[in-house]
């Protein structure tokens, strides 16, 4: 069906070039009709003009014979026009209409019978006056013959008629020429239009038109095939770090290894910026797929050469099989994505396959969103405060502000699982700027009910971070609300400054010029580089829940050395998740200078922390 | 003597008054028109006269009565007048035309043209004989032919057209 389509496509655009060829011509045959015409119309005036001077000449020199009846002389007067190449007859006559001299020139061809009938190559005449001193005398009568007009319109046509067909067969040349170009163009552009340039794999358009086909095609033979999205973990940090170039190189070798990895008949194809698509075609066995998933998280994870930097590309895949899981294109990528999405909130560097509760977990995930952003505008987000105390004086010196979310049908929802929904939905810009505004009016009010300033610490997201007018926000919160600068502290991640470290630096600098104090939350869990303590101009470390909970009968080398290397960068350390009095015994002895946890208090609601503060300010006052 | 036809066509040709009878007309009368056409393509030493064109005859000569035919006919706007040659005014002719056997003028006066009528083709006729006309009508052949003598034109101060000189028989 494509080849008769290609064929009739074909057949169309050679008749449309023999049709253009043909028009050309046909414009070409107008313009040679107007010039012949105009040509005739020309020689025919010169042949009036040449004959009308001809005969004046003749009846200027006719005159004295005429008067003297001199017919000899009057004869070889005419004689000597036997030379004019068109003159077919001269007569005199007198002034009575009789004949008084006449010439025949036999030389001059006579117009031939077929156009001697036409009026247009009639034989013309001009016939003139013999005057001589005012006294009229007879007439001269000339006939010239057409055939000089025939021939110069023969040679005029002739030569029209060259002249068009070579315009023609330029014509015919040149537009082949640019057809030909067009047609090369044309194959760049739906090259260019189906190719990812950097990775020259299909692209995303290509790729969804190849599983569209393979899915029409197994769907009649009851084939199954399967869909892979192969996601790259750490993409971003590569190409934010160092520099486009060397994430398109990446992106080219990870290409490549999915090529070597993929078997011969699968697609594979860049449907995004980190995310590439392998079309597994025919597959048997829909445990085939998770193998050829496994041996791509497999290939990738080994480390590759990038610039000069050694990056282990891990990717997270999310797999679907078709008919299984899905019976639609669409169906076949949402699902895909949703196992894709546990692959990543697994911890990455895996291969999910597609299950059916992922549907349910996805539906959820887009109600949260929506209730989320619904309950943001209305007011129904809650903060409460988890208190911090100094580890000497055991006296609360601050709080960190943590969210809450009590939902009106589902209760608590865990900030572990909606932080992730408003991130993504990119609600975390506005939610923590709610956050930091009600933190900051929060510390005012407590200070002016209780007397005390207390530090209030506030997390950051990594999306927060990225957006340019965070600092402008915190500056103008800061003014409306009254907040001393310094009494404000911003929780940073390491894993959020790490992905863009010049525009974390940058705005660590610009917040701490504000008077505002910054501290890295979750200190050992990641990199723990210790060349950036020395580089943010941050004031404290934070020690991981994580490690605290393992004190003291282990994780004290870690929870020490985290204490020693603060201290040696002139950092004040918090740590959190205190739950046992051994925990704060051994943090204590250690120097740790904050804590926080349930063994001090738990997080409290605005009014529990005014109450807990006028507590434990009464015996000290 | 003379062909009928060509002399028909040549009064026609002349506007003169012409007889369509098929009649004998007498030679004279052509001799006559050509002496007529002769002041046509003559040009005469006072070129801006407006006066009568004063032709002498003699009134017993044979052309007397066709010259006369033509009195008050216009010669390049001048009014053919016919005169007798030993009358006193003689002196001022334009045209003097002579018979055969005449003498011409002892000297022409400038500006007078000197027609000698009727030397019938003379195959004896010499040069000499001539001398004294600016132009000899001739008869040759039944055809009335003239020779000019340019140098005695210009003795008398007379230019004629190159289309005269072209049709005549001799140029001297």
């Amino acid at each position: 069906m494509k080849t008769a389509l290609r064929r009739r496509q074909g057949e169309l655009s050679r008749m449309l070039g023999l049709g253009q060829l043909l028009a050309a011509a046909a414009a070409l045959g107008v313009a040679c009709c107007i010039l012949l015409a105009y040509q005739f119309v020309a020689l025919r005036r010169n042949l009036t003009d040449d004959l009308t001077v001809q005969a004046a000449i003749i009846a200027d020199n006719i005159a004295a014979t005429l008067m003297f009846r001199d017919q000899d002389a009057a004869h070889e007067m005419l004689r000597s026009f036997r030379h004019s190449p068109f003159l077919a007859a001269a007569t005199v006559y007198d002034r009575h209409d009789v004949e008084f001299a006449a010439y025949r020139n036999g030389a001059v061809d006579a117009t031939p019978a077929l156009l001697h009938d036409l009026p247009l190559f009639a034989p013309l005449s001009v016939a003139r006056p013999v005057r001589y001193h005012g006294m009229a005398l007879g007439r001269v009568v000339l006939t010239a013959d057409t055939g000089g007009i025939r021939g110069g319109l023969l040679r005029y046509g002739a030569l029209l008629g060259l002249a068009s067909l070579g315009a023609l067969v330029t014509t015919s040349l040149l537009t082949r020429r640019s057809k030909a170009r067009m047609r090369h163009a044309e194959a760049q552009l739906k090259h260019l239009a189906y190719t990812d340039t950097v990775t020259d794999l299909p692209n995303r358009r290509c790729t969804y038109e190849a599983l569209e086909l393979e899915i029409a095609t197994y769907a009649r033979t009851d084939g199954r095939i399967g869909l892979l999205l192969v996601d790259l973990d750490n993409f971003k940090v590569v190409n934010d770090t160092a520099g486009h170039a060397a994430g398109d190189r990446l992106l080219q070798q990870v290409a490549s290894r999915l090529r070597a990895t993929a078997r011969p008949s699968d697609h594979i194809g860049r449907i995004g910026g980190d995310e590439f698509a392998v079309i597994v075609a025919p597959l048997d066995d829909p445990a085939e797929l998770e193998r050829v998933g496994q041996r791509i998280v497999a290939s990738l994870r080994q480390p590759l050469q990038v610039e000069g930097m050694e990056v282990m590309p891990t990717a997270s895949i999310g797999a679907c099989v078709f008919p299984d899981d899905a019976r639609t294109m669409s169906e076949l990528l949402s699902n895909a994505d949703a196992a894709l999405y546990r692959a990543k909130a697994n911890g990455r560097d895996n291969v999910v396959l597609f299950e059916r509760e992922m549907i349910l977990a996805t539906q959820r995930r887009a109600r949260l969103e929506r209730d989320l952003r619904r309950h943001l505008e209305a007011g129904l987000l809650e903060l409460c405060y988890q208190p911090q105390y100094a580890c000497g004086s055991r006296s609360m010196v601050g709080v960190e502000a943590l969210l809450r979310w009590p939902h009106p049908e589902q209760g608590y929802i865990s900030p572990a699982e909606f932080i992730p929904v408003a991130e993504e939905s990119g609600l975390i810009v506005e939610i923590g700027k709610w956050v930091l505004e009600r933190a900051c009016l929060d510390a005012v009010a407590l200070y002016r009910q209780t007397g005390t300033w207390l530090s209030m610490a506030v997390n950051v997201s990594a999306r927060q971070l990225r957006d340019k007018d965070f600092i402008g926000i915190v500056e103008r919160t800061l003014l409306a609300t009254g907040m001393p600068p310094e009494r404000l502290e911003l929780e940073l991640t390491e894993s959020m400054l790490m992905e863009d470290m010049d525009g974390a630096i940058d705005f660590m600098h610009k917040v701490r010029a504000l008077g505002v104090r910054l501290s890295i939350d979750d200190f050992g869990t990641g990199y723990s580089s210790l060349a950036y303590l020395q580089t943010f101009p941050i004031n404290h470390l934070k020690i991981d829940r994580s490690f605290v909970r393992l004190l003291p009968t282990s994780g004290t080398t870690i929870a020490g050395a985290v204490i020693a290397l603060a201290h040696g960068f002139n950092l004040t350390v918090v740590a959190e998740g205190v739950e046992e009095p051994e925990q704060f015994d051994w943090l204590r002895q250690a120097g740790c200078d904050y804590v926080q946890g349930y063994l001090f208090a738990r997080p409290l609601p605005l009014a529990a922390l005014r109450a807990r503060m006028l507590d434990e300010r009464a015996p000290v006052t | 003597m003379v062909r009928v036809l060509p002399l028909l066509a040549l009064l026609s040709g002349l506007g003169l008054a012409v007889s369509t009878c098929r009649a004998q007309v007498d030679g004279v009368d052509l001799k006559a028109a050509y002496i007529f056409n002769f002041a046509m393509f003559t040009t005469w030493p006072d070129a801006g006269a407006r006066g009568p064109l004063v032709v002498c005859a003699q009134p017993d000569g044979p052309l007397w009565p066709s010259l006369q035919a033509l009195n008050g006919r216009p010669v390049n706007g001048r009014p053919w007048s016919v005169t007798d040659v030993a009358h006193p005014k003689a002196a001022h002719c334009d045209i003097v035309v002579l018979a055969r056997t005449a003498q011409p003028p002892a000297l022409p006066a400038a500006g007078m043209l000197v027609v000698r009528d009727g030397v019938v083709r003379d195959r004896d006729m010499r040069v000499g004989d001539m001398r004294g006309a600016a132009i000899t009508l001739v008869e040759d052949d039944e055809h009335i032919r003239f020779d000019i003598d340019t140098q005695e034109a210009a003795r008398c101060g007379l230019r004629f057209s190159s289309r005269l000189l072209r049709l005549a028989r001799n140029v001297l």
